[in-house]
C-alpha cells in the first residue's frame, strides 16, 4: 500500500510549490549571511545575528546522562537533527562532515564532537543511533529522548522543525526535518550553520577558523 | 607511387568518418544511464539510496516508471524525491516552530520521473534518488548492486551501481 504523507502540499506530484531543498537553504544562508554583515571571522556558513544560545538545553546521551548543547572547553560540538531510516539527506550530511574531519589536522579533528539528535525515537534506539554514528565518526554522540515536550524544547532552541508521517503501527514512514548542521562553541553559542549540501572543504575551513580563534 | 600514398591517406580518413558516423548513430538514439552509485550504509541501517544520470538521446520523451533491486540486496526499491517542505500546523505530526523558520526537508515516493527528449536528468543527494528499503545486508564500499529500471518507452534497463562512501 502506498504511504500517504500527512502534509496536504506533499501529494506525490511535481507541483510548482515543490522547491528543491538546496535552493531554499541557499536562500536562507544568503538572508542570514546578509543580516550578519560586518561580523568578525570570515566563515563560509551562515552566521546568525544575534547568534542562537543553546547551552541551557540538554538531552540524554549514551549512558542516560544529560548532555548540554555546548562543546568541551576549546572544542566544537556539531549538532544535527535527523533519523537513521533516512536514506538520502542524513547519510549525505554525515558523510560530508566525516570528509571534512579527515581534511583537518588530527589535532583539530579531535576537538570536534558530532552529535545527532533523533527526531524518530520510536524506531531509533540509543544503540541504533550509536551504531549509525559509528559508521561515520570515531567521536559520535547519540542524543535521544522519548519525551516529545523535551525534544520540542531543544528543537525550539535551534529553530528546528520536524514532522512524523502518519502511519499505522509497524508501517514504514518518513520524517520531515530541518537539515541544518549547527556548530556550537564551549559557551553554547551557535557560531555557524551549514545547510544541506554544504561542501566538506568549506566545513573544514569553518571548523579550522573557529578552533584557531578559540586558541588565540 | 603517387596513387598509393593518396590511398594511404584516404583509407584512414574514411575509417574515421565511419567511426564518427557510428558513434553519432548510437549516441543520438539511445537512453543511457551513467555514473550509477549507491552510498555505503551503516551496519544497522534498513534504508539506502542510489544515484545516477539518465540521458535521453532519443527524439521522444520518456519517463522512469519503475525500479527494482535484486532480492539479495534489498526488499524493495522506490523512486523518491527529496523536497523542501512548509511546516504543517495540523495536530498529527510533532511540529516545533520558531521565528527562525529553518526549512524542513522531506522525502516522498513518485510514480514517474520525466526524462524529456535530448535531456539529462540527474538523481543526486538531496533530490531524486532510488530508495532501497529493507536492506538485506549493509552496502559495502567496492561492491556493486544491480538495479533494473523500467522506462515507459525504452523498456527495462539494467544498471550496475558501484557502492561508494561519496559521489564519484
Amino acid at each position: 500500500m502506498r504511504r500517504r504523507p500527512i502534509l496536504a502540499h506533499a501529494t506525490p506530484v511535481l507541483g510548482s510549490k515543490v522547491r528543491r531543498f538546496r535552493t531554499a537553504s541557499l536562500a536562507l544562508v544568503l538572508a542570514v549571511t546578509l543580516a550578519a554583515c560586518g561580523g568578525g571571522a570570515a566563515l563560509k556558513g551562515a552566521v546568525r545575528n544575534p547568534p542562537l544560545q543553546v547551552g541551557s538545553v540538554s538531552l540524554p546521551g549514551p549512558d542516560g546522562q544529560e548532555v548540554a548543547m555546548k562543546a568541551e572547553p576549546g572544542g566544537l560540538l556539531l549538532v544535527y537533527f535527523g533519523y537513521t531510516s533516512c536514506p538520502d539527506v542524513c547519510p549525505t550530511t554525515m558523510a560530508d562532515i566525516s570528509e571534512a574531519l579527515t581534511e583537518l589536522h588530527p589535532d583539530q579533528a579531535e576537538k570536534v564532537t558530532v552529535a545527532m539528535v533523533t527526531v524518530d525515537p520510536e524506531r531509533d534506539t540509543l544503540e541504533k543511533l550509536h551504531e549509525y554514528l559509528g559508521h561515520f565518526f570515531s567521536r559520535g554522540l547519540p542524543l535521544r529522548t522519548e519525551d516529545t515536550a523535551r525534544l520540542t524544547e531543544v528543537t525550539s532552541a535551534f529553530g528546528v522543525q520536524w514532522e512524523i508521517e502518519e502511519h499505522e503501527p509497524g508501517e514504514t514512514y518518513d520524517v520531515a526535518h530541518t537539515a541544518l548542521t549547527y556548530v556550537i562553541d564551549d559557551t553554547g553559542t551557535v557560531r555557524v550553520e551549514w545547510p544541506f549540501g554544504f561542501a566538506a572543504d568549506d566545513m573544514a575551513a569553518d571548523i579550522a577558523s573557529l578552533l584557531e580563534e578559540a586558541e588565540a | 607511387m603517387k596513387g598509393t600514398s593518396r590511398h594511404r591517406r584516404i583509407v584512414p580518413a574514411m575509417i574515421s568518418v565511419l567511426a564518427v558516423a557510428l558513434a553519432a548513430c548510437s549516441g543520438g538514439g539511445e537512453l543511457e544511464v551513467t555514473q550509477a552509485w549507491a552510498r555505503t550504509s551503516p551496519s544497522m541501517a534498513e534504508a539506502g539510496a542510489a544515484y545516477m544520470q539518465i540521458t535521453n538521446g532519443t527524439d521522444n520523451d520518456d519517463a522512469l516508471v519503475g525500479v527494482s533491486v535484486e532480492p539479495a540486496v534489498a526488499g524493495a526499491a522506490e523512486i523518491h524525491e527529496t523536497v523542501a517542505a512548509e511546516p504543517d500546523m495540523g495536530d498529527r505530526g510533532h511540529t516545533a516552530t520558531s521565528d527562525t523558520g529553518a526549512p524542513m526537508m522531506e522525502m516522498h515516493a513518485i510514480d514517474r520521473l520525466e526524462i524529456p527528449a535530448g535531456e539529462t536528468v540527474t538523481l543526486e543527494p538531496g533530490g531524486y534518488h532510488v530508495m532501497l528499503l529493507d536492506l538485506v545486508s549493509p552496502l559495502e564500499a567496492g561492491s556493486t548492486i544491480e538495479l533494473a529500471l523500467t522506462f515507459e518507452n525504452a523498456g527495462e534497463v539494467v544498471v550496475e551501481a558501484e557502492v561508494r562512501d561519496s559521489a564519484p
